[in-house]
């Protein structure tokens, strides 16, 4: 494949265009990667807001009322729920794993299996994180496709 | 997962499983070691009886929450204590065991039964994670 850059004058006007064949699950790969690494976030640490981006955030996490997104050293609180997290980002490899938690599949290590069907999700930054076993199939089908592999 | 879904999916599903195991069973051991014996119609009611029998310690793993690790291992052991002394009692007092070798025996072939479902289901389970670890990258791979 051909890959041409361009140069603009303003920032607003950037933008990537992918000329292909057919929709292939790499286009979407690189289509998500695209978007995931555009879009940024503002979220809350201290009484401060920051701002920081979307490919940055290993994992949202929901506790109690508030979600958070974390990255590789830092935790910031975010003014949304996990479910419109969830949906906004879904096209960006953000996936949900369990009912507090929505990973970030190209922050993902590997899994590993943890008892009762379930995995354990291994980050790049080396936390764990339990895969309910409710989202297994899903999970698997975002990285595997639309073969079954063993469900 | 609530109650209603755990005994349906769980509960229910070990019940039928159970009962047409402990039915092959009966049936292939009884033409091996005894092909003359016959029965009244309450013989079909044993496996239904044993079959609910090993199936209700599987209340013990039902939680609202989702279980840490160590409570679903704590929980399995206690699942497995039970079903020996649920099954062994019942056998005991309907005076099907003849002896304490018999019920060792027994108990020990419950334990190795339950110890390879769940070794079985651990090596699919990282079979799975192998596959998924392999696409994972491929993934990331094509993305960076």
């Amino acid at each position: 494949m051909k890959v041409r850059i361009r140069e603009i004058s303003d920032k607003t006007d950037e933008c990537l265009i992918i000329e292909c064949v057919e929709v292939t699950p790499d286009i979407e790969s690189i289509r998500s990667y695209a978007l995931s690494k555009g879009t940024t976030l503002t979220g809350s640490r201290d009484d401060h807001i920051y701002q920081f981006n979307l490919s940055d955030v290993l994992y949202f996490e929901a506790f109690g009322e508030q979600v958070f997104a974390y990255t590789k050293s830092k935790g910031y609180a975010l003014k949304f729920r996990l479910y419109e997290l969830e949906k906004a980002y879904s096209d960006r490899h953000f996936i949900r794993c369990s009912k507090s938690f929505v990973i970030n599949l190209m922050k993902l290590e590997s899994i590993s299996p943890a008892l009762n069907g379930r995995f354990t999700a291994h980050m790049k930054n080396g936390e764990k994180i339990l895969i309910s076993r409710q989202y297994v199939p899903e999970i698997k089908r975002a990285v595997l496709g639309g073969t079954n592999h063993g469900l | 997962m609530d109650f209603k879904t755990f005994f349906v999916k769980r509960v229910m599903m070990s019940f039928f499983v159970s009962v047409t195991c402990i039915s092959v069973a009966m049936a292939l051991i009884g033409m091996a070691f005894e092909p003359n014996a016959r029965f009244g119609y309450e013989a079909f009611l044993s496996p239904v009886l044993f079959g609910t029998l090993a199936s209700l310690p599987l209340m013990v793993k039902y939680s609202k929450k989702e279980l840490s690790p160590k409570q679903i291992v704590a929980r399995s052991v206690i699942h497995l204590v039970l079903l020996e002394a649920v099954l062994l009692s019942v056998l005991w007092f309907a005076r099907l065991l003849t002896g304490i070798s018999m019920a060792v025996s027994l108990g020990t072939s419950i334990c190795i039964i339950d110890v390879t479902v769940h070794l079985v289901l651990w090596l699919q389970d990282s079979r799975t994670a192998k596959e998924f670890n392999e696409a994972l990258h491929k993934l990331q791979k094509t993305c960076t």
